[in-house]
């Protein structure tokens, strides 16, 4: 037999407290001339010889239940092995890794989930006032549980409930250095509960157990047998605006985190949670490819995007969402000087043209054209630019000269979150726009020189369809809409080299850029600049069967998303603009975890509501707006980098010598761990026996009393 | 718990207690001697109303109790012979052991059983019967001889005034003593806590019996006594002998006690009920006065039956 707590044997004179309070009393007694002696004296006679054993015998038993009581505290065990775990002093330390990668495994019997029922079956085997800490590993490292007392050893499992895997990497190395300093020289049991993930024993490859005495480990690793793991990195849409039936580009990222290439691996589309298309994908082991599908979106309005990938490993990472919103038309404002009103003077007639294509009926006077329409205006006189009925986009051409204040009431609108495309035609003063563009920022790259080749000649530039980087020209990569490289371009500008902010969206087969793009912050805000003018004087655009689409396409790419960017980065702030007084409150949802109220800023344009902190988790939220009893959902796409989808196992050698380094335990279940556990224990535990006794020597004192009268 | 000096005598029979036992009557359960006609039966034949016997009538005895029509229809001469009518001696035996010394806060028993005999001289002379007092301890008892006289009762009260309980145990020397005085038959009331070896009084108790006297047996009990309410170590002394002392658990010996206590008092009451002598029993927390009339009122009672 054994004890638990020996030291607490020295209390064992205790036993003798009775005894001593035994003769105290005797000692204290109560003296009385008693009347009635010869009764007295008659009881004593008859009973004396009882009494006396009587006396010896309460005596025993009191000194018994005080020893029994001691005993109890001491917690004797067994030698032989036991059913239950007692933990005889140690202090037990269980290390949590809550990453993501933890979620591997099929559905049902997850990593995470076998080793939380391991954790609850383990720990329902702990003895009442044992000592045990929780440590959790992952995006915020901490401690859940310190030094708590077990005192029932089935609502311990309790602090296991609710876990969830962080969305970050585990850094094992980092955790048990904490803990080892946490608990210097004490004799810890420690309970690494790891996958064996490569990515989370980095740093492990040396790593010991800084002081004395050495703990024992024990590492819960559920086997995982399929490894391989595609997780979708991505989901956007190609142009920055989306148009009610107007084709645009859903551009899915993809990347096999896997050691083996994957062969036609099924990407599936789905708006709103409804099928939408899929599409295959092969990728080699590491590999990161893109898939780019025509989506069109019949109502305008707030819809969600989603694209995933199934079969693997790793179900967490197999979906990424987009928000969107659906616009019923861009507004475009062609401002022009008092005397530059001439049919070639600015992009107006041009422009014109395409508002009557878009407004053709047929024979019985039905539209043609069902899609959201481009509305082009032109004023009379300076634009508007910052009051309620302000354009979503300005077109600045030779028709329009600038000045300083032009060009900062153009700045403003950009600060606003306007679009600004610059159409560098043969009329513009390039000097002037360098002057005061490049001054306000808003010129993505400084003009050159001019070109001009004859019109209709054999010397022309044209777009480069296989220089399509982003934006909705990508569209003209195929077919569908007709060749791009058809347009001719007889005059353009060569530019300077472009600022480092700027996207070049189309190039000259000549190899100058023809499209370039700077966005705001956040998505506020716009200058697209086209090294060629928007007309039918100097290209043929106008007279090509994609002259509408490619307007479309300009725009699509060009107009800044002004606060419908329904996409935002973990832990980035949320910003939703509103009209002054379209909504009371709004509040932010994000699966399951409980809403978060945003707040709101009034500004010159209206409402901004906001979320400074960002959502801290990626998924598919939304923001509803409520006002009054009337409310307005906003999906948002919540992404990030994965960065625990890899799940690459640890070496081998790394391994092995962990395991031998710390002599720890791998074990791929609670069963096996408590197998193990049960045969290196010193036995079962005895002090309830010990207390059961105390309690029975407590009953036949009370039966004795009783006797006794 | 503490023990008494002796009583007064206005402690012992106050005027509320004369005012109750006014209305009460002490009469002889059997027949006694006494030297006044009374309303008690005497074993002797004299003047009274109350027939006995017939007896054949002898030279010499007076013609004017011989029975006419008897002697008519025998043809022999008959006397008639009738009960005489004649008073009571009391003889009132009050313990004086140190025992009785014991009080547990009211009063002590010695002076419930001064109070008791009090009560039962003042009733006795009250209708015209004698009453004695024997004080018993072993230093020797104090006597009174019975008289019917209004002073009597003065008497008894200074005498069990003037002492107080203190002796050891002389109860049965004292019984023995007034056996052996061969007085007339009576009524003998024995006032003690009985808490004593019951032999040696069981026995001179019994040959007074035999001699014709009536026994009344009046035990006086205190509660504490009885109820032995201790709950810890007590070391236990005698009054009676100072010397003789007990240490002991008084939780464990508290059901033992009880038990002895009650088996003494059935002793006695057993030993009554063959001997046909009354025993009452009463506390010292009781009033006498209460007492003494439930239990004439019962012995009134049985002897109409």
């Amino acid at each position: 037999m054994t004890w638990v707590h020996p030291a607490l044997l020295w209390a064992l004179p205790v036993a003798l407290l009775p005894i001593a309070i035994y003769y105290l009393m005797r000692f204290r007694s109560l003296s009385v001339r008693w009347g009635a002696h010869y009764v007295l004296v008659r009881a004593l006679a008859r009973y004396k010889k009882n009494l006396y054993w009587e006396q010896i015998v309460l005596l025993g038993l009191r000194a018994l239940a005080c020893a029994a009581l001691v005993l109890a505290f001491a917690r004797p065990t067994s030698s032989a092995p036991s059913e239950t775990l007692s933990g005889a002093g140690v202090t037990r330390v269980v290390v949590l890794d809550a990453s993501y990668s933890m979620l591997a495994g099929p559905e049902g019997s997850s990593r995470w989930s076998r080793t939380l029922d391991a954790l609850r079956e383990l720990s329902g085997q702990w003895g009442r006032g044992e000592e045990w800490s929780l440590y959790r590993m992952g995006e915020t490292p901490r401690w859940l549980v310190e030094r708590a007392r077990i005192s029932d050893p089935l609502r311990t499992a309790d602090a296991f409930e609710g876990l969830e895997p962080d969305e970050a990497c585990a850094n094992l190395a980092q955790a048990l250095g904490e803990i080892a300093a946490r608990f210097p020289n004490e004799k810890v049991e420690l309970y690494v509960c790891a996958d064996d993930q490569a990515s989370t024993w980095e740093g492990m490859e040396a790593w010991t157990w800084p002081t004395e005495p050495r703990p024992d480990v024990f590492w819960i690793n559920p086997p995982l047998e399929d490894r391989g793991n595609l997780a979708v990195t991505g989901v956007r849409l190609a142009g920055a605006r989306v148009l009610r039936k107007h084709p645009v580009q859903a551009v899915v990222s993809v990347k096999n985190f896997g050691a083996e290439a994957v062969q036609d691996a099924e990407v599936e589309l789905l708006l709103d949670g409804t099928h939408l298309s899929r599409e295959s994908i092969s990728l080699l082991p590491g590999q990161q490819g893109e898939l780019t599908i025509p989506v069109l979106l019949d109502e305008a309005g707030s819809h969600a995007l989603s694209a995933r990938v199934s079969g693997d490993a790793l179900a967490f990472d197999n979906r990424f969402s987009a928000g969107l919103e659906v616009s019923e038309r861009i507004t475009v404002q062609v401002p022009r000087d008092a005397d530059k009103r001439g049919k070639f003077d600015s992009c107006w007639a041009f422009l014109e043209l395409a508002q009557q294509i878009q407004q053709r009926t047929t024979e019985d006077g039905a539209a043609i054209f069902q899609a959201a329409p481009l509305v082009f205006t032109s004023p009379d006189g300076e634009p508007d630019l910052s009051g309620p009925g302000a354009p979503e986009v300005v077109i600045l051409d030779g028709g329009y000269s600038l000045n300083e204040a032009r060009t900062e009431a153009l700045r403003g609108f950009v600060a606003r979150g306007g679009a600004l495309v610059l159409a560098a035609d043969d009329r513009v003063d390039a000097a002037a726009w360098n002057t005061h563009l490049g001054a306000a920022g808003l010129l993505p790259a400084a003009l050159g020189e001019m070109r001009t080749e004859p019109l209709a000649g054999e010397r022309f530039e044209r777009i480069a369809k296989a220089r399509l980087e982003r934006g909705g020209f990508m569209a003209f990569a195929s077919a569908e809409d007709g060749d791009v490289e058809e347009a001719r371009f007889f005059a353009w500008y060569e530019t300077a080299p472009p600022a480092p902010e700027a996207q070049i969206l189309a190039w000259y087969a000549g190899g100058t850029p023809y499209a370039l793009l700077c966005r705001g912050p956040g998505g506020m805000g716009s200058v697209l600049l086209l090294t060629a003018g928007l007309n039918g004087r100097d290209n043929n655009l106008a007279v090509r069967e994609f002259f509408l689409p490619f307007l479309y396409r300009l725009f699509m790419a060009g107009v800044s998303e002004a606060g419908l960017a329904r996409t935002v980065e973990r832990g980035a702030p949320i910003r939703i603009p509103t009209r002054a007084g379209e909504a009371q409150a709004a509040t932010w949802t994000l699966g399951t975890l409980p809403p978060r109220p945003l707040l709101r800023q009034t500004g010159a344009a209206g409402e901004v509501w906001t979320l400074p902190e960002g959502p801290d988790r990626t998924g598919l939220g939304s923001v509803l707006l409520v006002n009054g009893s009337a409310t307005q959902r906003i999906w948002l796409g919540v992404q990030g980098p994965r960065m625990d989808s890899d799940l690459r196992a640890l070496e081998a050698a790394t391994k092995s010598a962990f395991l031998e380094r710390t002599g720890a335990l791998e074990c791929p279940d609670a069963r096996t761990l408590l197998d193990h556990l049960r045969a290196r224990q010193s036995g079962d535990e005895w002090h309830h026996w010990a207390i059961w006794g105390v309690l029975a020597f407590l009953l036949g004192e009370l039966w004795f009393q009783r006797r006794m009268g | 718990m503490a023990t008494h000096s002796a009583p007064r005598m206005d402690e012992i029979l106050s005027p509320a207690a004369k005012e109750t036992l006014k209305h009460l009557e002490l009469h002889a359960r059997t027949a006694v001697e006494g030297m006044l006609q009374g309303l008690h039966r005497s074993k002797r034949k004299g003047v009274s109303t109350e027939f006995d016997h017939h007896k054949l009538y002898q030279a010499g005895d007076p013609l004017k109790h011989i029975d006419w029509k008897v002697s008519a229809r025998h043809d022999r001469y008959y006397l008639k012979r009738y009960l005489e009518d004649t008073s009571m001696a009391v003889r009132l035996v009050v313990d004086r052991s140190a025992s009785m010394a014991w009080d547990s806060g009211g009063a002590s028993k010695y002076l419930a059983a001064a109070r008791a005999a009090a009560a039962l001289a003042y009733l006795v002379v009250r209708q015209r019967d004698s009453v004695g007092l024997a004080l018993a301890s072993s230093d020797g008892a104090a006597w009174l001889p019975p008289s019917s006289a209004d002073s009597q009762v003065v008497r008894i009260l200074r005498e069990l005034a003037r002492r107080e309980a203190a002796a050891p145990d002389g109860l049965s020397a004292c019984l023995k003593t007034i056996l052996e005085s061969g007085g007339r038959r009576g009524l003998l009331v024995l006032v003690s806590d009985l808490l004593f070896p019951p032999e040696s009084v069981q026995r001179e108790l019994g040959r007074l019996a035999a001699r014709g006297h009536e026994i009344l047996i009046l035990q006086v009990r205190d509660p504490m006594e009885e109820d032995f309410p201790f709950t810890r170590w007590v070391r236990f002394g005698d009054l009676e002998d100072p010397s003789v002392r007990h240490l002991i658990d008084a939780v464990l010996l508290k059901k033992l006690y009880r038990e002895e206590f009650q088996a003494l008092r059935d002793e006695w009451q057993a030993w009554a009920r063959k001997l046909g002598a009354h025993l009452a029993s009463f506390r010292t927390d009781e009033k006498v006065e209460t007492v003494l009339s439930q239990y004439l009122a019962f012995r009134a009672g049985r002897a109409g039956v």
